[in-house]
């Protein structure tokens, strides 16, 4: 842990591997850093929330795998979509997305894999567009294709920041 | 909608933090709650802080399955600039039921709860 003075007068502190407790597990986020707020209480800032949940949904939606009731609900929080929303997306009544979110529940791979694409360019469509992409047109067509593809896009526009122990990294690592 | 309502749900989220002491599996579930708070959330009560530059805001957000379920409380403290414009706010309080914290299934549970934590509740037309 470090910490130094910055101009407004709080005091920051560094901690390095932070375990982030969301979308059903413990993600480890290499770096994050608190500070005290005016009234002199220790935060996480708004601005490191944003990049911790960026990284973590970029760690989902860059993963061609059925979304699990927990990422839903974390992806939902995070763009503020509700579920009737969802529901008009993938033309699927309220009660199925209900029937989705129960424990032990996932969602089927086809629409998981629509929504992964649909919330990714919710979240980083502010980034990505500043540099276009150079991404093969063959691959535009088979979302398991373009998942993983986004994915290092996020990572490269520096919007979203690659997990220790995220899916991508534990498949690389079994490879 | 109250100017502190309106203060509040003007912030961007990069402008809203979390209280850090200590992080528990509650707070983690109000860092991902916060937007939808701020969103969604109805307005409960305002308490003052002794304090020109800063006043507390108790906003309630039902369960997204309906009202069998606990909703979401927290309490924010917005701070302002001299000139009284919003610069940031700290969510320092949430509810949801879990790790023994209150359960608050409807509004006016939620509303009877803030007031007695000292909130000036304001009453649905």
């Amino acid at each position: 842990m470090s910490s130094k003075k910055p101009d407004d007068g709080t005091k920051p502190q560094t901690i390095e591997n932070y375990p982030y407790v969301t979308a059903g597990r413990t993600w480890i986020i290499p770096k994050v850093v608190l500070q005290e707020d005016p009234a002199g209480l220790k935060v996480l800032p708004g601005a490191e929330i944003e990049r911790m949940q960026r990284s973590v949904a970029n760690e989902i939606c860059g993963h061609p795998a059925p979304l699990a009731p927990e990422e839903l609900e974390f992806l939902c929080d995070t763009t503020c979509t509700p579920y009737v929303e969802v529901a008009r997306f993938l033309d699927v009544s309220k009660g199925t997305v209900a029937f989705w979110k129960k424990p032990g529940k996932i969602v089927p791979l086809n629409e998981s894999l629509r929504l992964k694409r649909w919330f990714w360019h919710k979240i980083f469509k502010a980034f990505a567009g500043r540099k276009e992409p150079g991404v093969p047109m063959d691959v535009f067509s088979d979302d398991r294709l373009l998942l993983p593809v986004l994915r290092e896009i996020a990572l490269k526009s520096k919007a979203a920041c690659a997990l220790p122990g995220g899916r991508q990294e534990q498949r690389r690592k079994q490879q | 909608m109250l100017k502190i309502e309106s203060d509040l749900r003007s912030l961007l989220p990069e402008r809203v933090d979390v209280r850090h002491e200590p992080m528990t599996d509650r707070y983690f579930r109000a860092i991902d709650k916060r937007k939808m708070i701020l969103r969604f959330g109805t307005f409960l009560g305002i308490r003052e802080t002794g304090s020109r530059r800063s006043r507390q805001i108790a906003m309630w957000l039902q369960h997204p399955t309906g009202r069998k379920r606990c909703g979401y409380y927290a309490t924010f403290r917005i701070f302002y600039t001299s000139r009284g414009r919003p610069v940031s706010a700290t969510l320092f309080c949430f509810y949801d039921g879990t790790d023994k914290s209150p359960c608050l299934k409807t509004h006016a549970s939620a509303l009877a709860y803030a007031e007695d934590e000292g909130f000036h509740v304001q009453q649905e037309a």
